[in-house]
């Protein structure tokens, strides 16, 4: 009985390395050939991933929280030795503000009278999805987070993604509790802007820098840095104006744009819905100008 | 006789290289509030793979090296396919040589990971290059490769602990 059981175990250690070999070479085969194929048929890929994103989507969320909750301690501890001056600095905000407030009271009365006196219909304000970032995906190639909302949730492909400061991306691949965003400072990333004062349109082209740049931008618009840009919500993918940046440097042939979202330190974000055939209106929630 | 329990440690003690790489592939996911870490997060899964195929090749069949390497395309947002290849091609290499560098101590471990690391920096940014149909910047791919080399002791010694504890007699 000892005798065939070491035999069998002198034939089935061959067989085994052979199994494992061939399996290398085989399962080499198959990621390459997935490669190719998640980039000819995207729709499939897409859906296999946000199978396992959804679920690894609770695990992530539960992990990143102690990481958040740290960081949200030393920040605190930080700001506890900053009280006093970054009191008088709230303070002195807090005059201006309340004199733009009292413009926008000013304004927003006007602006009411005038759309009577227009029987002009305002679009519908958006439904805003909240949702945490869990997993912060971004590689050296690829500038990505994955949030904890998905299609049960009313997230939807294509949608508009911000922050408090202004526009963080858009909806690239929903799963049922997940999706991914695709940043806009990403590679793939083409939104379509404007500059606020001069109204004059362009593209805002991601190359995986903190800082994406303007492509086709006319040749006689003017540009100087601190210039705020908006989406201008052509092509329909996007609302018209959210803020999204200003303008960081001007340089040969080149704009670049600084974000008003701080990627480093990105947890929670509002996903815009518009219902499912909306024809996109201007944004109603904007976040506060500036930063 | 083998009990049932004696059953259940021995398999929970077999996978316990798969379970610190996947572990290792979540946690690396996981987004910290330092500036750029992002984008030079250091590729520590790939440490988990090297070390495995290094010292414990019959506890991480190509199939669970196959399965990592979906999972961190799917948490990275890499073209599904991408990681796996290059995760399956590291223990390959290490599978077939690790006889040769076993035998030359830890520094030699070291210095090979620094081929592997060239060579997955070098495909990776080859593949990125052609998918995007543009030159990506390799600034970021560089400072990447380089804390990687750097934290991959740091990870070495956390895998050779879990070794030690649950591997010790296996």
């Amino acid at each position: 009985m000892g005798y065939r059981a070491g035999s069998l175990k002198r034939l089935a250690t061959p067989v085994r390395v052979a199994v494992q070999r061939s399996a290398l070479v085989l399962l080499l085969l198959a990621s390459a050939a997935m490669v190719g194929f998640s980039r000819a048929d995207i729709s499939k890929a897409e859906r296999l991933r946000m199978v396992v994103a959804d679920a690894f989507v609770p695990l992530l969320d539960a992990l990143s929280r102690p990481a958040a909750t740290v960081h949200d301690a030393i920040d605190e501890l930080h700001e506890l030795a900053a009280i006093k001056a970054e009191n008088m600095r709230l303070r002195d905000e807090n005059v201006r503000l309340q004199h733009w407030q009292q413009v926008a009271r000013e304004l927003d009365a006007e602006n009411r009278g005038l759309k009577d006196l227009l029987k002009f219909i305002a679009p519908g304000e958006p439904r805003t999805v909240a949702a945490r970032v869990v997993s912060d995906s971004s590689t050296a190639y690829v500038r990505s987070v994955l949030v904890n909302a998905g299609s049960d949730d009313g997230v939807r492909k294509g949608q508009a993604v911000v922050d408090g400061n202004g526009l963080v991306g858009r909806v690239t691949e929903v799963g049922q509790r997940a999706a991914r965003v695709l940043l806009v400072t990403d590679i793939n990333s083409r939104i379509p802007i404007l500059l606020e004062a001069t109204r004059h349109t362009a593209i805002l082209s991601g190359d995986n820098s903190d800082r994406p740049k303007l492509r086709f931008l006319p040749v006689e618009a003017e540009v100087a840095p601190g210039d705020r840009i908006v989406t201008s919500g052509h092509g329909g993918v996007f609302p018209a104006g959210i803020a999204v940046g200003v303008v960081a440097a001007v340089g040969a042939g080149e704009v670049r744009i600084q974000p008003l979202v701080n990627f480093d330190r990105l947890e929670f974000v509002r996903i815009l819905d518009y219902g499912p055939d909306a024809v996109l209106p201007p944004a109603s929630v904007r976040g506060p100008a500036g930063r | 006789m083998i009990t049932f329990w004696q059953r259940v440690d021995h398999f929970v003690r077999h996978l316990s290289p798969f379970a610190t790489t996947v572990l290792l592939v979540v946690l690396n996911a996981i987004p910290l509030p330092i500036p750029d870490y992002r984008t030079v997060v250091p590729l520590v899964p790939l440490m988990a793979i090297y070390y495995w195929a290094m010292y414990r090749p019959d506890l991480m069949p190509v199939l669970a090296v196959f399965i990592v390497g979906l999972l961190e395309d799917v948490l990275t947002g890499a073209p599904l396919g991408f990681n796996a290849f290059l995760f399956l091609a590291t223990h390959g290499i290490v599978r077939s040589q690790r006889r040769f560098i076993l035998g030359h101590g830890f520094f030699a471990i070291w210095a090979v990971f620094v081929v592997i690391v060239a060579g997955v920096g070098g495909l990776s940014w080859l593949v990125a290059t052609i998918l995007y149909q543009g030159a990506v910047p390799p600034a970021p791919a560089v400072a990447q490769l380089g804390l990687t080399l750097a934290v991959f002791p740091c990870v070495a010694w956390f895998l050779l602990k879990v070794q030690r504890t649950f591997l010790m007699r296996l």
